[in-house]
């Protein structure tokens, strides 16, 4: 058995086992190969692969050869002799190939022009991943365990490669054209063509100026336009300069709806653009903006918008939600700071609600504790002089509940989901675990916000669009709770007047009790045949749920039900199990009485106006 | 002869019309063969042994390989003569060497003889070696055209491994010398040329990377593995960096079996490196090297070294820095003394007809001056006969069908319309981004009337684009046509099967990585060339495809259709270049000579020449008619991987790795400039329709626009510079980059100018 003939079956062992000698070597041939010009500055042993004739023996073995020393050692040299002569061929075919990095399929290629057996198993785009094998000088490539269950029920397909195409991309007309690099701001506008330069400034004045027909127009423009790539950075230049205008709240929007548009064009690549559109969003939302001193200027609804678009950002499709850690981040920094103002904090909240209930789980739960304890002071606080801060104090507690609730809401429909499609049927074999965390998040978050949270969730057999149910029933069972005076959205579904913090304690012993029976429930509720009765003892305290009907309907939405039919309903058909430790909570105690806490006049229309997100 | 039966029958597939309009011509090229005299005798000898060279291209590749340095048929002969040897029939060997009167080294210097002997050998390894292939694919194709041979299967270091004379070429490393004294013996050299004169020294440093190869090669083979390498680690440092291509491979062989395998030192071996030196230094080293009786090195120099002895000063650092690089050294002079007709063909006397309506509309633009001049200028150009250009009968051309003639109308109205481009009017540059080529796009290529772009991809397709409005459609079925109307007007339109119509055909049959592709002049055909081993002819009518040449049996890397249709070339892995006619199944020519894989190929415009490039990074020009290598130049530092001629046919541009492009002038053979910019390989080049812009691609995602007027203007080729070939190039080759053009992260493989001077670009989009 000659030496080649040996190699050629024992490469495939051989390449498997040093992948990452052999990457290493592949990576630097494809370079040493493709320049030409580089100075001999590699030292000798960096240069070629080597390989020590234990580890020849020890594919010898694994193989099932028995080889002397002397073979070992030349064989390992003849093995690295042929590893580098493939290289070489390998590198030919990269050439050959138009491209800049070696695959695997080129040494793959130059393995077969060899005559020899190709390695199978890689053919990613992507540079394998390799680590090391803890016990024994060893590297092996990366082969993460993929759960196919999991990836033939994610919701998120991924799409298709799309069709191979021909685009004209660049061009240069009389070899004249944009030659800024990419990815830089350019200090000046001057460098334009003379048309582009036209447009740029028509678009800019017509998007700050006056004629809010214009403004319609060019923003318009903005979504549709094919030709602006060129522009891009100007425009993102533009954007920037919210830091200069915080004081003009009318400036600050325009200049939001100018991302908007930007955004929504198609034809535009955002690409390291969209950081800096981020950051410029993230100021109007979070910091406090010298236009918010005054009471009167409604910056609260810039913040939502921004929001909004902070949403639709990090959801493009050119940033691929790669800046969604980063706006995390930026986020909880703000929450997490107690020197900043309550608008801040006011927007950090509606941030994080547009980024998802994730999001509000991950940041906005874990703080809220801590969170809580400010708020409270402010909120407690009854003075003439902190009225303002209180009322903002209000707005961030408005927020908070939105937030809160929504999270709940799609928490209960995780699980929902994940009890599968008979609800029923499922309680009684699984009680999933999601559902323990969610009753203790619910019990956490009831200490907070009391009954106005209880009444506010509702899930289950309404589908998670509520604009799409609201519009057209508009038969509110409460109405007596909604009249004028209460405005503010998180108190107008509270009726109940004698709702206290000493009516509370003593009514939880039997609905813990009923919950307990965790074991006796299905029974139970199958008995009864009434979804409803079982479900509704999941909210634990909500007293505003009529005994005998299965469903409970309620609006949202002080004067917005007032005007007929615009408010929001909610059916809280919702299956749950109670969990059988509902323990009382220790902020119980500081429950506050915001039920009854009424704030008539403007500033309540304007707070129901920038908390009507969408849930 | 059994050849000329073979190479004229025609294949069933092959396209009709192109073979009715040119059947003269496979007989002409034949009766040229047949005019070497040794010839018939080779067939005789060859064939009465039992032993029958089967396929043509075997004997043509002996013609042409000869034909590059020496006369044809005494090395044809010599070839021959070798043969016998080695298949020990002496005594044939003998009568073949009286009746031909060949003496050996009679008036030839002994080296000189050897070298010949060197080139025999590596011919006839050649030839034994692509014989065996070759026959069976020819044995196949001839069957039934199904596959040949294996293509990509057979091993590449299995060619020359177990022959016989191959270890009869390495056995003349097998002198020894004293291994301890090698070192010394190079130490001493490089002394001695170092406190040589200045203008010496320079020259003389030439020496050092051959001799450093073959004494590294001579320890190896005599088995010095620690002496070899620490004559290596040594002396490596001292060799000038555009070789590090080849000391790498020369690294990493330390044993005497590797050197069996090993192609290019098989090839450093068996041909000689070609120095040029003047007259007073090779005195100069010769007096040393005999006074210290430095036999070892002087060996080296007689057996494995050409040297090129001229008269005059010798040359500069600068003047040598830009001819050399190349695996064998620089050209011999005499290789590039044959005349090349470079001059372009008369255009045929086409009857423009008056269209009165473009002529009025013209006259209402009020522009009736301008108009005429440069029609006169047209038609002047065409009527009036070029000194160089070579017989309109040299090569057999097809016949101009009608639609080629409304073509060429075409093509004289829109050159009306064209863009004067200079230095202050650069053209417009349109960029084509492949996008979502996952599959990798290796090749492209774009209608000469910018109607269609092709592209060749990794994934073995072919995909065709329309660039304008106009849809690819198909012929109908057989069955639909005989409905048709065969005499009406648009019979044309009504052929097409509408129900086909799409933006893009993808064309499926290559079994690899296709490299190249290229339309033919009328747009009625694709080639396309693959790793698979075979060229593959598509028709852009049925979008089906209609011949697979197979010959190569290697990765061809390139092919290209000549400016008249019917005849294209291609090049491979087998280090030949192969003339084809679309309706023969075989090469009509095989072009041999490079010593390593030939990369590039294209046709001068009059379609006389054929370019080649290659890995062993030189270009060399062969002539059509007789297959002899015309031309070799040298100066790249690393493989050659575009090449254009310019529209005229004077000047012959090439791009390699080495980021370069040089400018070579055909007819004195010199190298006439370089352009210095990119920082990558360059993969496209491109004259503009005028020649005032060349326009080059790289991979660094730049087009570079380059003043081709003011690189051929200053050229100052007297006598002595063309009689010496020594050249003084530009200093600053930056006042010739007229601009650079980024890309989006988009390497450049492509360039096109439009028949009015619009220039397109194409690539596919690479994120880094």
């Amino acid at each position: 058995m000659g030496p080649l003939h040996i190699w050629m079956k024992m490469s495939q062992g051989l390449l498997c086992l040093w992948p990452k000698k052999l990457q290493g070597v592949l990576r630097q041939e494809s370079t040493m190969f493709c320049s030409c010009s580089i100075g001999m500055t590699h030292t000798e042993d960096r240069r070629y692969v080597e390989l020590c004739q234990d580890s020849v023996r020890l594919t010898a073995e694994s193989v099932g050869l028995e080889i002397t020393d002397e073979v070992a050692a030349l064989l390992a040299e003849d093995v690295c002799y042929r590893l580098r002569e493939i290289t070489q061929f390998s590198a030919q075919s990269l050439r050959h190939s138009r491209r800049r990095r070696l695959t695997v399929e080129d040494f793959n290629r130059a393995l077969r022009w060899s005559n020899v057996e190709p390695i199978y198993g890689h053919g990613s785009p992507d540079p394998v991943l390799f680590r090391s094998v803890r016990d024994g000088d060893c590297h092996c490539a990366e082969d993460r365990e993929i759960n196919l269950v999991d990836l033939a029920l994610a919701t998120s397909i991924p799409k298709g490669t799309a069709e191979t195409a021909v685009r004209v991309h660049v061009s240069y007309l009389d070899s004249k054209g944009n030659l800024e690099p990419q990815g830089t701001v350019p200090a000046a506008v001057s460098m334009l063509t003379d048309d582009l330069l036209k447009y740029y400034q028509r678009v800019t004045r017509a998007v700050l100026g006056d004629d809010l027909h214009l403004m319609k127009v060019a923003l318009q423009d903005l979504q549709t336009n094919s030709k602006i790539a060129a522009l891009l950075p100007y425009f993102v230049y533009v954007v920037s300069g919210v830091k200069s205008v915080s004081h003009d709240l009318e400036q600050l929007s325009r200049l939001l709806q100018l991302v908007r548009s930007l955004l929504s064009n198609p034809y535009l690549y955002l690409g390291s653009y969209g950081c800096s559109l981020m950051q410029s969003v993230l100021y109007c939302v979070t910091e406090p903006l010298a236009a918010s001193i005054n009471p009167l200027n409604d910056h609260w609804t810039l913040r939502d918008y921004g929001a909004g678009l902070l949403s639709c950002i990090w959801t493009h499709r050119d940033l691929e939600g790669s800046l969604y850690t980063q706006v995390l981040q930026s986020l909880q920094k703000v929450l997490g700071d107690p020197v900043r103002p309550l608008c801040s904090h006011y927007g950090a909240v509606v941030g994080l609600h547009a980024l998802g209930w994730k999001a509000v789980e991950q940041v906005l739960y874990p703080l809220l504790p801590t969170y809580w304890s400010g708020l409270q002071t402010v909120l407690d606080d009854h003075s003439m002089s902190n009225a303002q801060v209180k009322a903002d104090g209000h707005k961030v507690y408005g927020a908070i509940l939105v937030a809160v609730e929504r999270l709940l809401k799609m928490k209960a429909k995780y699980c929902e989901k994940d009890a599968g499609p008979s609800p029923h049927d499922s309680y009684c074999t699984l009680p999933p675990a999601p559902t323990v965390s969610l009753l203790e998040m619910y019990n956490e978050l009831y200490c907070f916000f009391g009954d106005s949270l209880a009444v506010r969730f509702g899930t289950g057999g309404t589908p998670l669009q509520p604009g799409t149910i609201s519009r057209g029933q508009q038969e509110p069972k409460k109405e007596s709770s909604v009249d004028g005076v209460r405005k503010m959205p998180q108190l107008t579904a509270h009726g109940e007047e004698e709702v206290t913090n000493s009516g509370r304690q003593p009514q939880r012993p039997p609905q813990i009790s009923l919950a307990a029976s965790s074991s006796s429930r299905p029974r139970g509720a199958s008995q009864q045949g009434q979804r409803g009765q079982g479900v509704r003892e999941a909210f634990q305290r909500s007293r505003l749920a009529p005994r005998g009907s299965p469903r409970f309907t309620f609006l949202i939405g002080g004067r917005q039900a007032g005007r007929g039919g615009n408010g929001r309903r909610f059916q809280s058909v919702f299956q749950l199990h109670t969990g059988p430790t509902a323990t009382p909570s220790r902020y119980a105690q500081k429950l506050p009485m915001i039920g009854r806490m009424t704030k008539p006049g403007r500033r309540g229309s304007q707070a129901e106006l920038s908390l009507y997100l969408p849930l | 002869m059994s050849y000329s039966i073979n190479s004229r029958s025609k294949m069933a597939a092959a396209p009709d019309e192109a073979s009715v309009s040119v059947k003269t011509e496979p007989e002409l090229l034949e009766d040229v063969k047949q005019e070497s005299p040794g010839c018939n005798e080779h067939e005789e000898t060859v064939a009465c042994n039992g032993v029958s060279l089967k396929s043509p291209s075997t004997l043509a590749a002996v013609t042409s390989q000869a034909g590059s340095s020496e006369a044809p048929d005494r090395q044809t002969l010599l070839a021959v003569l070798q043969f016998l040897k080695k298949s020990n029939l002496k005594e044939s060997a003998d009568v073949l060497l009286r009746e031909t009167g060949i003496v050996d080294g009679g008036d030839e210097s002994p080296e000189q003889q050897s070298e010949q002997d060197g080139t025999e050998q590596t011919l006839l390894s050649r030839v034994t070696a692509g014989n065996s292939s070759l026959s069976s694919g020819g044995g196949a194709a001839n069957s039934s055209g199904s596959s040949a041979g294996v293509p990509g299967k057979a091993p590449l270091t299995s060619g020359p491994q177990d022959q016989p004379d191959v270890s009869a070429v390495l056995s003349a490393y097998t002198q020894q010398g004293d291994p301890a004294l090698y070192e010394e013996y190079y130490s001493s050299l490089k002394r001695f040329i170092e406190s040589v004169l200045d203008c010496h020294r320079a020259e003389l440093s030439q020496l050092f990377y051959p001799l450093f190869v073959h004494m590294y090669l001579e320890l190896v083979y005599n088995q010095h593995e620690n002496k070899a390498k620490s004559f290596f680690d040594k002396f490596h440092g001292d060799q000038e960096c555009y070789y590090e291509d080849d000391l790498r491979i020369l690294a990493s062989l330390t044993k005497k079996e590797h050197m069996k395998g090993n192609e290019t030192m098989l090839d450093f071996r068996t041909s000689k490196f070609v120095l040029r030196i003047s007259r007073d230094s090779y005195q100069l080293l010769k007096r040393h090297l005999q006074e210290r009786q430095n036999n070892q090195i002087w060996s080296i120099v007689q057996e494995h070294l050409y040297i090129d002895i001229f008269d005059g000063m010798p040359r500069s650092k600068q003047q040598i820095d830009a001819m050399v690089g190349s695996l064998s050294g620089e050209a011999r002079r005499e290789a590039n003394k044959v005349k090349v007709f470079f001059g372009l063909l008369k255009e045929p006397e086409i009857e423009v007809p008056l269209d009165d309506e473009d002529e009025e509309g013209e006259n209402e633009e009020g522009k009736p001056k301008k108009k005429k001049p440069k029609k006169d200028s047209i038609g002047s150009k065409s009527k009036k006969q070029d000194p160089n250009a070579p017989p309109q009968n040299r090569i057999p051309l097809p016949e101009l069908k009608d639609s080629d003639k409304l073509d060429k109308i075409m093509i004289m109205k829109e050159s009306a319309k064209r863009v004067r481009l200079g230095p202050e009017l650069l053209p417009s540059i349109c960029f084509y981004t492949f996008l979502n080529a996952y599959q990798g796009l290796t090749a492209v290529d774009i209608t000469d009337d910018s109607s269609m772009i092709a592209g060749g991809y990794s994934d073995s397709t072919v995909r065709v684009w329309s660039l304008t409005p106009k849809k690819l459609r198909s012929v109908k079925s057989t069955a639909d046509l005989n409905l048709i109307d065969k005499e009406s007007d648009d019979v044309l339109e009504r052929i097409m099967d509408e129900r086909t119509a799409s933006e893009n055909k993808v064309l499926f049959g290559h079994s690899g990585p296709v490299y190249a592709t290229s339309f033919s002049p009328d747009r009625n055909y694709l080639l396309s060339s693959s790793e698979d081993g075979t060229v593959r002819l598509w028709s852009l009518q049925t979008f089906t495809c209609l011949v697979a040449y197979k010959g190569h049996n290697y990765p061809v890397w390139d092919a290209q259709f000549s400016p008249y249709g019917y005849y294209f070339v291609s090049g491979g892995h087998d280090r030949v270049a192969r003339l084809w006619a679309t309706d023969h199944y075989q090469p009509l020519r095989i072009f041999a000579g490079h010593l390593a894989d030939v990369i590039s190929t294209r046709f001068h415009p009059n379609s006389n020449y054929v370019a080649t490039g290659s890995t062993d990074r030189t270009v060399r020009l062969w002539d059509v008619l007789n297959g002899n290598c015309v031309r070799i130049f040298t100066g790249h530092k690393g493989p050659i991987h575009t090449l254009t001629f310019t529209p005229n046919g004077k000047f012959l541009a090439s791009g390699s790795t080495d980021s370069r492009v040089l400018l070579w002038d055909i007819g004195h053979g010199l190298m006439v400039g370089e352009l210095k910019g990119h920082t990558n390989t360059i993969y496209a080049l491109k004259f503009s329709r005028d020649g005032e812009i060349l326009a080059s691609g790289s991979m660094d995602n730049t087009v570079c626009l380059w003043d081709a007027v003011k690189t051929f203007e200053d050229l100052e080729t007297d006598d002595f510079t063309s009689a010496t070939g020594h050249i003084n190039l530009h200093e600053n080759c930056q006042e010739l980059l007229l601009g650079t053009y980024l890309t989006k992260s988009t390497p450049v493989i492509h360039l096109h100018f439009t028949r009015r001077n619009l220039l397109l670009a194409a690539g596919a989009y690479s994120p880094q």
